[in-house]
């Protein structure tokens, strides 16, 4: 990857017939060789996106620039783009060979070159010997492997994938991750990537747009849409979360830190680090906390220290309990930190194998809060027992601000 | 609740449609080549001297000259009804489905109207007094009627409008079923339209357009009414010669022999595309070795 840009929005706007605005002001750019991901809900404008790259649709408004160069007003054919379909859109009434050579016989390339090339793209993906079969004699995965190197043998300075992987079984799903990240990176290829399906897009993408609603609400890498979401939707859309909402105003926290107070209807006061270089509205301003499951432990007994917000210590403040040693669900907690603390009725118990998901109701007009436990040992699943009050306790380091 | 008896066996079920075919397809067209070996005798009678006089007397250049222009008839006709079908048929698949039912609807209503009132109709409007002379007199665009039925124009007029929706609907069922993000997959990879028209539309909905082409040709050939009311005293179609020979000349075993020239023409004609459909079919599996999945039903030619 280098820092040239091989793509640029640049105020893009797309209103099909009746006004309806389907991509909104998108700015934003591509480097060479990134793995760029549209992550949204269906419906959010990122196909429309891709197909205004490919030249499939001209936006209504706004440039978009490919090498610098304005390309609004180019054919599909004449755009260096090629695309992966949704559903491979592979060609019945030709066989794998003359579906992979398409591209080159419409540019009229020599035969032998044709051939050349052909061969050696499906060598890459092991389809060598399948060259006379027809489409329909092949599987979904090795379909999509033909569709992928139909695309790729016209090496083109941009891959779009449309939701490529959406027809194929997990397993093999997993299998054409691999693969896709590793074709990628031996050609160098920029690779735009269209999905719904949030594992795919962290697992894949350098940088992932978060769309809604024909906006992107947040570009970031991987790490930074899944631990710091610019907004409620980004954070409930990439992962399972926990959100608060409630005015905020200023606080400090244990060992002196900036934090945020925000006054929850229900919940209590929780607290968040304020983050450094993140000025964000406080002192009566709305602002959403979120929490990720798995930053929230699960305790027998309540916490003890100081600056706690929540509500599990004022209800139990009336029979202060020490942390028993023994407990396995008890880790320490380091003196000094604030930790949120709530407490709640184990409503229900999701075991995925490694994890296991609880559910804790709080009150019953609210929803309950989401904890991901880690299986680390075989002993620890019996102590968890539907219709117990727990404690979820987290750090206020680890609640996150959204707008 | 009464248990359900298990169903009748399929050969029963198919006794009424197979005595159908044996009574009304099969006897008649025994009867027709019977007849077609037969002579007519001096006074009118039918002898019994059998031998295939009839059928050389088909092969005389007059006759020759008729098989020519039906030909030529059902050729043309085959061709304009292609022309326009198309278009019409891919802009139907495009429509949104209500749109979808509304244009068929208006494919098929025509088909609920008695077939000789809607060739006399067309008279009407393409007569010397009829609707288009009278317009176009009033917009002084002619100063006398043009000459639009009783002759070859008139013929070709009501052939095309009477055949058009049987090469319609074909089309229209090949194309709707056409997955339309191919086309967009063409002009991925670099294709103009045109090349996609060629490389990707038309040879995938070329069953549609074999179909199409059948059930307009096989039957143009041997029209008789169409040319009989449109076309005036001039015009000698197969199908108008073996009317005549039944009915006027009442020569029954010569009409006999040309009526099973005709048939013979139309088995021909279906063997023909079912057997290029089979050739190509087996070609594929030459190449392609022994079939891994089955192959999905791609052709509408088998439907026929």
């Amino acid at each position: 990857m280098n820092d040239q840009l091989e793509l640029e929005f640049e105020h893009v706007s797309k209103t099909f017939t009746g006004d309806r605005v389907v991509v909104n002001n998108l700015s934003f750019s591509v480097r060479r060789g990134e793995f760029f991901s549209f992550l949204g809900p269906s419906g959010c404008g990122k196909t429309t996106c891709l197909r205004m790259i490919s030249g499939l649709e001209r936006p209504t408004s706004g440039l978009i620039k490919m090498t610098g160069k304005v390309v609004n007003d180019i054919h599909p054919h004449k755009r260096n783009v090629h695309t992966v379909f949704q559903k491979y859109a592979l060609f019945p009434h030709l066989n794998v060979f003359e579906n992979v050579a398409f591209g080159l016989r419409m540019k009229k390339r020599p035969a032998a070159e044709v051939k050349e090339r052909v061969e050696r793209m499906l060598r890459m993906v092991s389809l060598q010997d399948y060259t006379r079969r027809s489409i329909q004699q092949l599987s979904g995965g090795e379909q999509q492997r033909v569709a992928l190197v139909r695309a790729l043998v016209n090496e083109p300075a941009i891959l779009l994938l449309d939701e490529p992987l959406a027809a194929l079984d997990l397993k093999l799903r997993e299998q054409m991750h691999r693969e896709l990240s590793a074709l990628q990176k031996q050609l160098g290829t920029t690779f735009i990537f269209v999905t719904h399906d949030q594992g795919e897009a962290l697992t894949l993408s350098d940088r992932v747009a978060i769309m809604n609603a024909g906006n992107i609400e947040q570009i970031g890498t991987p790490t930074e849409v899944y631990e710091q979401p610019a907004s409620t939707f980004v954070a409930r859309f990439v992962g399972t979360t926990n959100v608060f909402n409630g005015p905020a105003s200023a606080a400090t926290l244990g060992g002196g830190a900036a934090g945020v107070a925000i006054t929850t209807d229900g919940f209590g006061t929780l607290f968040a680090k304020q983050d450094e270089g993140k000025p964000r509205a406080v002192n009566g301003g709305a602002v959403g906390l979120v929490v990720r499951p798995e930053k929230i432990r699960i305790r027998v007994t309540a916490p003890t220290g100081n600056g706690h917000g929540g509500l599990g210590t004022q209800s139990a403040s009336n029979t202060p309990t020490a942390i028993s040693a023994s407990a396995p669900l008890e880790a320490p907690i380091p003196s000094g930190n604030t930790v949120n603390v709530l407490r709640g009725t184990l409503i229900e118990r999701i075991y995925f194998g490694p994890t296991t998901q609880i559910k804790l109701q709080i009150s019953e007009r609210l929803p309950p809060i989401i904890a991901l436990v880690a299986n680390q040992t075989a002993t620890k699943m019996p102590h968890l027992k539907l219709g117990e009050r727990y404690y979820a306790v987290w750090d206020a380091a680890d609640s996150i601000l959204v707008s | 609740m009464k248990t359900r008896k298990s169903s009748p066996k399929p050969p029963l079920l198919i006794l009424p449609s197979l005595a159908w075919f044996i009574i009304f397809l099969l006897i008649p067209i025994g009867i027709v080549l019977l007849y077609s070996i037969r002579h007519k005798g001096t006074y009118g009678q039918i002898d019994w001297n059998l031998n295939l006089d009839n059928y050389k007397r088909a092969f005389e250049p007059i006759y020759l000259m008729i098989v020519a222009r039906s030909l030529w008839l059902a050729a043309y006709t085959t061709a304009i009804c292609l022309a326009l079908s198309y278009p019409l048929a891919y802009f139907m698949a495009r429509s949104s489905d209500n749109a979808k039912k509304v244009l068929l609807a208006l494919v098929i209503i025509p088909f609920w109207t008695n077939f000789v009132i809607r060739v006399y109709s067309l008279k009407l409007v393409l007569g010397e007094s009829g609707t288009i002379n009278q317009i176009l007199l009033k917009l002084h665009v002619i100063t006398a009627p043009l000459q639009m039925v009783d002759n070859s124009f008139g013929v070709s007029v009501g052939m095309v409008y009477n055949y058009l929706p049987f090469m319609v609907l074909p089309m229209y069922v090949a194309l709707d079923k056409f997955d339309f993000t191919l086309m967009d997959a063409a002009y991925d990879l670099g294709a103009t339209k045109l090349q996609t028209i060629v490389r990707v539309l038309l040879p995938l909905s070329l069953p549609g357009i074999v179909t199409g082409s059948l059930f307009v040709f096989i039957p143009a050939f041997g029209e008789f009414v169409i040319p009989d009311l449109l076309g005036g005293s001039q015009s000698m179609y197969v199908g108008t010669l073996i009317t005549e020979t039944f009915l006027k000349s009442r020569d029954w075993p010569f009409g006999s022999a040309l009526s099973s020239f005709l048939v013979l023409f139309a088995m021909a004609a279906f063997m023909f595309v079912l057997s290029r459909q089979a050739a190509a079919d087996e070609a594929q599996r030459m190449v392609e070795g022994p079939a891994l999945a089955p192959q999905p039903d791609t052709g509408l030619a088998f439907h026929v």
